[in-house]
């Protein structure tokens, strides 16, 4: 990299250079971004971020007006630095929902990672994990093969669970899920409730690829294209009518970016595995038993505030009878991310850590003995932060607490 | 006369300064388009690109989504209904400063238009004085403007001295402090608490007799700047903060000349500082007066879009899968 490079607008669209602009530098975002009230780096806060993108390009493309108004070229060592902040965000998005202006954060937080790359200014650990997906289509480098391994300790796993023709929905598994015994527990729960409920269900098996989220939102989007086509093109050879997805990143990566990569619609619907485990409560296909259990429940920031998703697992949590749900402080759209979010463990697993001990800490204060999430990598990380800072709460996904109530 | 002729003067000044502006704004938006479109190839050239943007606006006025925008703009964009939820305390600092030099703006944008171009357009002043409210404007010590310019006026300088509380001395944690910003907050402020000044003196030019002493009466004013049709409106009283002043100012027997003199001082001072805040806007923070509301208005309009007026995202029907 050098300073030489001229900063690329193209990174951005015109709507994000027009919120640049729209920034009244209150300050908002900076009390609730969690990233900063641990690690408490200047260059971190949304702030910071937009007012270096802002001068950064207005000193390359406005030249000497700009030099005039007092703008100066940035040095190597301040790009080095907005790098720094840029790759420390976990992707949360609290910032857009406090902003008053309703700056779309999480997008321009992309694009300047975007930037980065196409500066060479990514962390060592992303240009790895670039590596390792393209060779091994995970995020753990792991035979890709090997991703129906949870399967191993199950009792009596369900049939068709490899590739099975014309079944009606596909499970999408996810990297997390399918590589770290840590939440083994996390498929086996959904795919035993998916048979209990008599769905026509199977996998992609070993033919399954990373979704690509974690390579979007390390700024390397392009790459995943081709992951993209190829997971799109193994689900219609199936002949499936849905996609269900237990991660809220691949949900989310499915739902709305696989339609814009491609360009054309997917042809199957795509759900989360709260709406179709709703659907079956709801039906009766379910069958819930009394449970006593006070439980609090936290929002995976990609399936609430990224997918708009509060309510399906709380109507879930709400049908079980005995249970009791009690909300966290910070709560849907202003729930506190669990720091296992936007790479951050990857590029600076401290930071990752003190994020994920106040958001256990806030689950303690409800006196909740179980704390329910709805994605592998929270429940990983809230399960370590809960280890880590000896709090006594159980970590569960929704569907682990479920199939404890059913019938 | 001679006012009249310094307010010409005044008037093609200002607007050659604004015809430059506007093309330091227009530079600046070129730049703009070097950015991506959504639906259009990255190199697509930048006519390209404002060619679509343009459609995209288009398409956006002629349609019924017009009125989700302009509730938007109005209900975030001038009223700040986020903030307002968030911070009632500053909601009022920020409505203060935002709303009172927007409508000050207003006012004297059309005030420009009653006095330099209804006459070009051969209106004679006795005619535009006539016309209902808008020939008000026609003079600033007809009692309603005069009363507007200086209630907006206490609250601009209320509002500035806020700012500068919270953010220089009370030292809210939250905010941040660069150059940029302390350049954008004192052009403001020195423009807020140049403005009573300027008004002040404008008066004791006015109103001063050759005797040297303040005679605060409607025949003072020629009929070319205060037609015989606004002296039953006419109140500089209301006025009351420069009113006061002046009746202070006037006891120290100082020529109606010397007044003038310094009117003009105040009047040209208060006018390139205003200037310089122009030019310094797409390089300060001070854009955002402009952005902010376009962006808040259209963000929340596709979020309502998207996920309904409550905010949460609509749900799959139930039972479509399984």
């Amino acid at each position: 990299m050098s300073t030489d490079q001229k900063f690329d607008l193209s990174h951005f669209t015109l709507q994000q250079i027009m919120e640049l602009e729209a920034c009244t530098r209150c300050g908002e975002c900076i009390a609730a971004c969690p990233t900063f009230a641990e690690a408490q780096n200047e260059e971190i806060h949304p702030l910071s971020k937009i007012q270096h993108t802002k001068s950064f390009w207005k000193a390359d493309h406005l030249g000497l007006l700009a030099r005039l108004f007092g703008i100066k070229r940035p040095t190597d060592e301040q790009w080095q630095a907005f790098s720094h902040g840029v790759y420390q965000c976990t992707l949360c998005g609290r910032c857009h929902v406090v902003c008053p202006v309703q700056i779309d954060t999480r997008p321009m937080w992309i694009a300047m990672r975007e930037l980065l790359v196409d500066r060479n200014l990514q962390p060592e650990l992303m240009t790895r994990l670039r590596e390792t997906l393209l060779a091994h289509h995970n995020i753990s480098g792991d035979p890709n093969e090997k991703r129906l391994g949870w399967t191993a300790n199950m009792a009596t796993p369900p049939e068709g669970l490899d590739r099975k023709q014309n079944a009606e929905v596909v499970y999408f598994m996810g990297c997390v899920a399918s590589f770290y015994p840590m939440v083994y527990s996390v498929p086996q729960s959904f795919v035993t409730l998916m048979d209990k409920a008599e769905i026509n269900f199977t996998t992609m098996g070993g033919e399954e690829y990373c979704c690509g989220f974690p390579l979007t939102i390390a700024g390397m989007g392009k790459d995943t294209h081709e992951m993209a086509r190829h997971n799109v093109e193994r689900v219609r050879a199936l002949g499936a009518r849905a996609l269900v997805a237990a991660c809220p990143s691949c949900y989310h990566t499915w739902k709305h970016e696989y339609p814009e990569i491609l360009g054309e619609p997917l042809g199957f619907e795509v759900r989360h595995e709260t709406e179709l485990l709703r659907d079956l409560v709801h039906s009766g296909r379910l069958k819930l038993k009394p449970t006593e259990k006070t439980v609090t429940y936290h929002d995976p920031c990609d399936l609430g505030r990224t997918s708009g998703i509060y309510d399906a697992p709380r109507d879930i949590l709400n049908a079980i009878p005995g249970l009791t749900l009690v909300e966290m402080k910070d709560n849907r759209e202003n729930s506190l991310c669990c720091g296992g979010g936007g790479d951050v463990e990857m590029s600076d697993a401290e930071v990752s850590k003190a994020v994920g001990r106040t958001r256990i800490l806030q689950a303690q204060e409800t006196g909740a003995d179980t704390i329910v999430t709805a994605c592998q990598q929270c429940k990983r990380t809230l399960l370590g932060a809960a280890r880590t800072n000896k709090v006594r709460i159980r970590t569960f996904d929704v569907s682990e607490i479920l199939l404890e109530a059913v019938e | 006369m001679e006012r009249e002729l310094h307010m010409t003067i005044f008037w093609i000044i200002h607007l050659a300064m604004l015809g430059l502006f506007g093309v330091e704004l227009l530079f600046v938006l070129s730049v703009w388009f070097k950015a991506r479109v959504p639906g259009l190839p990255a190199n697509a050239s930048r006519w390209r690109k404002l060619g679509a943007s343009l459609g995209g606006l288009f398409g956006l006025i002629f349609s019924r989504r017009i009125w989700v925008l302009l509730r938007a703009l109005v209900v975030d964009g001038m009223v700040h209904r986020r903030l307002y939820t968030r911070d009632v305390r500053r909601w009022a600092i920020h409505i203060s400063v935002f709303g009172s030099w927007l409508l000050l703006g207003v006012i004297s944008t059309i005030t420009g238009v009653v006095v330099e171009f209804l006459p070009l357009l051969g209106m004679e002043p006795e005619q535009i004085g006539a016309i209902p409210l808008l020939g008000g404007m026609f003079h600033a010590d007809v009692w309603w403007v005069a009363l507007v310019n200086d209630v907006l006026g206490l609250i601009v300088m209320a509002g500035m001295g806020l700012v500068v509380y919270r953010r220089y001395i009370a030292r809210d944690p939250q905010l941040r402090t660069i150059p940029a910003d302390t350049v954008t907050i004192a052009l403001l402020t020195i423009i807020a608490f140049s403005g009573f000044p300027t008004e002040v003196f404008r008066l004791l030019a006015d109103y001063t007799t050759a005797a040297g002493v303040v005679n605060f009466d409607p025949t003072m004013i020629p009929v070319e700047r205060l037609p015989e049709v606004l002296h039953g409106l006419w109140g500089p009283q209301w006025g009351f903060v420069g009113y006061l002043s002046a009746l202070v100012l006037g006891g120290l027997g100082i020529s109606a000349h010397t007044w003038e003199i310094v009117y003009n001082v105040f009047f040209w001072f208060h006018f390139i500082i205003v200037t310089a805040l122009l030019y310094y806007l797409p390089f300060s923070r001070f854009f955002h007066v402009i952005m902010s509301p376009v962006i808040v208005a259209y963000n929340t309009m596709r979020k309502e879009e998207a996920h309904g007026h409550g905010g949460a995202a609509k749900q799959p029907a139930p039972g479509a899968v399984g």
